[in-house]
């Protein structure tokens, strides 16, 4: 039951060829997997780290750009305010100056258009009152004794004998 | 009854090349093994699936009783330690086939074994602390137990492959009285019990012994 023999030396030869091509073929790539799994894992989660740093700092930054830019737009609106009240101020006073002109102008013409009526005024009532005397001379002399002026003058130059030519 | 292993033939037709039928199993469980190992590895994903999770979780599993016992030294260590429990392993359990000898049932395999183990953990004793560095270890607390330290160092590979050997022959005759003895059937649950229990937890202890062998000639 208990016999040492070549039996022993070629169990040890078997177990060292398992030994050889399992190395080979099963740990040797297995624990290459898991160094390269365990790798990937590593590199994802440095890579992951790193990402999230750089989105932080990007974060920051546009947050620091974005309050520039508010007090920027704050700052131009401002101006703008300033500049269009300051417009305002112009315009409203250049449109009295204006307006004082305009008056001024007006009342000069008005005061001319006073004076020319006036003058009108004063030679229409001239031509009135030419014009009355006439009518008044005109109904004192009515039509028939017109004629009978004309009719005596004509006799007076037939007696003269003027008519003749 | 002789449950010894038996010589089938000799090769050559020398009568000092005697092939017995635990050699012949033993070479077996060897193409068996190596099939199933790239069976398993067929085709490696950085996404494990299927089958080689299994492969990764064996590995993985003898990788997590070594390292405790040598630090750092996981991955050195995983292919001697793994191979020999994988091979003792199924050696154990090929002994389930009706008619089939376990390798481990013979004291050549076993002892063979052992004295790799021995080996290697005298060349990593030595290794560790010298020659005359690891020698002088035996000396130590006091001279005095020089013998006996010796004769405890000398015992380990003995003590290492009579357990397995024991384990395993035991079963098998306890096995052989019962099929005997007992109508069929009833022996099944048993057999199982020695085939399939005993030879792994017999596997992983001896295992786990030449990793303890190891790490003592470490330290």
């Amino acid at each position: 039951m208990v016999n040492i023999n070549t039996t022993l030396i070629w169990e040890v030869i078997n177990f060292f060829i398992l030994l050889y091509l399992l190395k080979r073929y099963l740990y040797g790539p297995i624990k290459e997997m898991l160094e390269k799994r365990a790798e990937q894992i590593n590199g994802d989660l440095d890579q992951a780290k790193s990402e999230r740093e750089d989105a932080e700092k990007l974060k920051e930054e546009y947050k620091e750009k974005l309050q520039e830019a508010r007090s920027e737009a704050q700052q131009i609106i401002d101006e703008a305010e300033d500049r269009a009240n300051k417009r305002a101020k112009d315009i409203l006073k250049k449109a009295d100056e204006k307006a004082e002109k305009l008056k001024e102008k007006k009342m000069q013409e008005i005061e001319q258009a006073k004076k020319e009526a006036l003058t009108q005024l004063r030679d229409q009532i001239a031509g009135y009152t030419v014009l009355a005397a006439g009518k008044l001379i005109q109904e004192q002399l009515d039509v028939k004794k017109h004629e009978q002026l004309v009719n005596e003058f004509i006799s007076e130059l037939d007696k003269s004998k003027l008519g003749e030519i | 009854m002789n449950p010894g292993p038996k010589v089938i033939f000799h090769l050559f037709g020398q009568e000092l090349l005697p092939v017995t039928d635990t050699l012949i199993v033993g070479w077996a469980s060897v193409i068996i093994i190596l099939i199933l190992a790239k069976f398993l590895t067929v085709s490696l994903k950085l996404r494990p699936e299927g089958r080689q999770n299994i492969a990764e979780f064996m590995v993985e599993l003898i990788y997590d009783q070594i390292e405790p016992m040598l630090p750092g030294e996981g991955w050195d260590f995983l292919p001697f330690i793994a191979t020999i429990f994988i091979f003792i392993g199924v050696g154990n359990l090929v002994g389930l086939i009706p008619g089939v000898t376990s390798p481990t049932g013979d004291l050549n395999t076993t002892l063979g074994l052992a004295l790799v183990v021995f080996l290697v953990s005298q060349y990593h004793g030595m290794k560790e602390f010298g020659i005359g560095g690891y020698l002088k270890g035996f000396a130590e607390p006091v001279i005095f137990l020089l013998p006996i330290n010796i004769i405890g160092e000398l015992a380990k590979p003995i003590s290492h492959s009579f357990r397995l050997f024991g384990n395993v022959v035991g079963g098998g005759i306890i096995m052989t009285l019962i099929y005997q003895a007992a109508p069929a059937l009833i022996p099944v649950p048993l057999h199982a019990w020695f085939g399939f229990f005993v030879g792994l937890i017999q596997a992983l202890i001896f295992g786990m012994v030449a990793i303890a062998y190891i790490s003592v000639a470490k330290s």
